[in-house]
């Protein structure tokens, strides 16, 4: 392959799935931004060494990984990342809260970090409980029992929350 | 706690529909150009390259110091660790004489050199060609229609990630207005919307030259620059991140487009200006008038008798803004113990079964004797010395067209627009990545007998001869005429 169609190529690997990435790791995070620089990270790690991950059985796999492992990292340093933001005067990227939001981002916040995981998989990233159990190195049992009790979690906050109300 | 066995697929459907909610966040956040995505990927490249190959790095200057560096066939265990390179900036705001005399240099769009002299790039940008084939080449931000008569698209970026853009030249024909052209892409820029803090704004228009500059909140920030040619259009752009502290001016942006104006009046569709004869750096002019070859006093590697080093195109005369930068070239030392076997697919063994004085050259550049190329010389003395010659000629050609596998990789050729001319390929996929290309030229000389073999190097991300495929071979023509003088 040459280094053009390398680049075509890994341009619409990107154009392709990359809402799909920060989607992820947004649910997976509760915060846009993070999820932004996250992806974007991931994807530029993608093409650092694009020749081995365009031959991975799933490249988006690969990126999805990546991605939320440099979530949970970026997550620690958000703080310290926010002060940076106010110092070079950049802003958040996210729009105003919604209500909706806020409840959404609050119920996952409640789960438990390997319970959201699986949710944001299923239900995020369209995974079926075979795929989330190959990419995160877990047994379907557990990944199945995951699902439900975050199924169950989340379902029983938002209906609370509809009901507080009205 | 809740009690999870109350789970039923309307709560399914409840947490399905939440989850959507956030992909409306998603679609309405800006999402980077994946040209900075790379150009951070190729950062992160560089960096690991920097930290964990330093030693590596190292030993390749030690060995381009004796004359054979990380190129040559004997060297192929680390293909692609960067030299290293200067970062000092050239900071001329307007077209220096170097820019103004690479004008001489035949392409409708301006050459690396005259992006990184106008708006003062530093050391390490990259120019290469788009492949008309890909889906994007006939993608662009902000144009409601892409004009018919797209030739050629490249893309300039920068290894610290923070700059990244492009030129894309449009052949109109003879019907089509170049001005009415024109005017739709201003047109179109302006109206742009590519999201919420996306603004194009007017600069200045003036000789066929019209600047635009843009700001796209945390996307960065850029110009634009329509230009107008006799039968054609180019269209420039660049964006630089919010991370950079680089400032651009329209007067740099408009000397980018001026130089862009000229070339298309000298080389673009309809061109009615000639080339420069007299201008060194000009392929076309080099190739049918053509500079004169001079001599100069350089070690020559080889068995003994070497030939003399009058035989080869003097140091001085590799030198161009697409080697190293236009830094100055010399000849490195001799090495009685060099390969004679220059190009990728050849090995030492087929060349000590071959008669004749033969010997090498390895030309320099830098403060760092970054190899630029290597040339050798072979003459024939018997009484059929010319026939002799012209096999080596025709076994050199068809020896880098078969191909081969080098160090496990495997070497793809092509031959170039003139005769005696290649392009060799190699993706390397052994203990590195990367793809590395190597121009060779092969021809008689003025010397009865003589057979002269030029290559030099360049890489995928940039390393080594730093223009486009068109340019390379050009400059094989270049160095073949200096060579066919001797």
């Amino acid at each position: 392959m040459s280094a053009q169609s390398a680049e075509a190529e890994f341009d619409a690997f990107y154009r392709d799935t990359s809402r799909r990435v920060v989607h992820l790791v947004y649910g997976f995070t509760g915060d846009l931004t993070v999820a932004q620089d996250s992806a974007q990270e991931a994807y530029a790690k993608a093409w650092q060494q694009w020749s081995t991950v365009r031959a991975a059985d799933d490249p988006l796999s690969w990126v999805r990984t990546v991605a939320r492992r440099i979530a949970i990292s970026n997550w620690r340093k958000r703080t310290t990342q926010e002060r940076a933001y106010t110092r070079h005067g950049t802003h958040d990227t996210t729009g105003p809260p919604t209500e909706d939001r806020v409840a959404i981002v609050a119920a996952m916040r409640e789960l438990p970090d390997p319970v959201r995981e699986a949710v944001a998989l299923h239900y995020i990233g369209d995974l079926s409980i075979e795929q989330i159990a190959h990419e995160t190195n877990t047994p379907a049992g557990t990944v199945k029992a995951r699902l439900h009790r975050g199924r169950a979690l989340l379902a029983q906050a938002l209906t609370h929350e509809e009901t507080d109300h009205g | 706690m809740a009690d999870i066995d109350e789970w039923n697929e309307a709560d399914d459907a409840l947490v399905r529909r939440a989850m959507a909610t956030l992909r409306g966040d998603v679609e309405t956040a800006p999402m980077p150009d994946v040209r900075f995505v790379k150009a951070r990927g190729r950062a992160l490249r560089r960096r690991r390259f920097l930290t964990v190959g330093a030693a590596a790095a190292a030993a390749v200057i030690v060995a381009s110091g004796v004359g054979y560096a990380v190129w040559g066939p004997t060297a192929d265990q680390s293909p692609v660790v960067p030299a290293t390179r200067s970062t000092s900036s050239s900071s001329s705001a307007s077209p220096s004489p170097t820019t103004t005399g690479s004008l001489g240099q035949a392409g409708p769009l301006p050459l690396l050199t005259e992006w990184s002299d106008t708006l003062g790039l530093p050391n390490g940008s990259r120019l290469t060609d788009q492949d008309p084939k890909s889906d994007d080449f006939r993608t662009f931000d902000c144009l409601t229609s892409v004009p018919n008569g797209l030739k050629q698209r490249q893309q300039i970026t920068l290894d610290n990630g923070n700059f990244e853009g492009g030129q894309a030249l449009f052949e109109l024909g003879g019907g089509t207005d170049p001005s009415t052209v024109a005017d739709q892409l201003v047109t179109d820029i302006e109206g742009c919307q590519q999201g919420p803090d996306f603004r194009a704004t007017k600069r200045s228009e003036s000789n066929g030259v019209t600047t635009l500059s843009f700001t796209a909140g945390d996307a960065g920030s850029g110009w634009w620059a329509v230009v107008t040619g006799p039968e054609a259009v180019t269209l420039i752009n660049f964006t630089v991140s919010i991370e950079s502290d680089a400032e651009y001016t329209e007067q740099q942006v408009a000397a980018l487009g001026a130089i862009a104006r000229e070339r298309l009046e000298r080389y673009g569709a309809g061109a009615t200006a000639t080339t420069s004869p007299s201008s060194p750096s000009s392929s076309t002019g080099a190739t049918a008038a053509g500079p004169k070859a001079v001599n100069e006093k350089m070690p020559v590697s080889g068995p003994d008798p070497v030939p003399s080093s009058n035989l080869f195109v003097a140091a001085s005369q590799w030198r161009d803004p697409l080697f190293y930068s236009g830094a100055k070239p010399s000849a490195a030392s001799a090495d009685p113990l060099a390969s004679l076997a220059i190009v990728d697919c050849e090995t030492d063994e087929q060349q000590a079964g071959i008669a004749g004085r033969v010997g090498v050259v390895a030309v320099q550049a830098g403060p760092d004797d970054y190899l630029i190329g290597k040339q050798r010389v072979r003459v024939f003395d018997d009484a059929d010395a010319d026939q002799l010659a012209d096999a080596d000629v025709t076994r050199v050609g068809e020896l880098v067209m078969k191909g081969c596998t080098k160090g496990g990789n495997k070497v793809t050729a092509e031959a170039g627009p003139k005769p005696g001319t290649y392009l060799l390929t190699t993706k390397v996929t052994t203990e590195a990545s990367g793809t590395m290309y190597q121009y060779v030229g092969v021809t008689r000389m003025n010397t009865p007998g003589g057979v002269s073999v030029v290559t030099f190097q360049g890489t995928g991300d940039g390393q080594g001869f730093q223009g486009t495929k068109a340019q390379g071979f050009a400059q094989l023509d270049r160095l073949l005429a200096l060579a066919r003088q001797k």
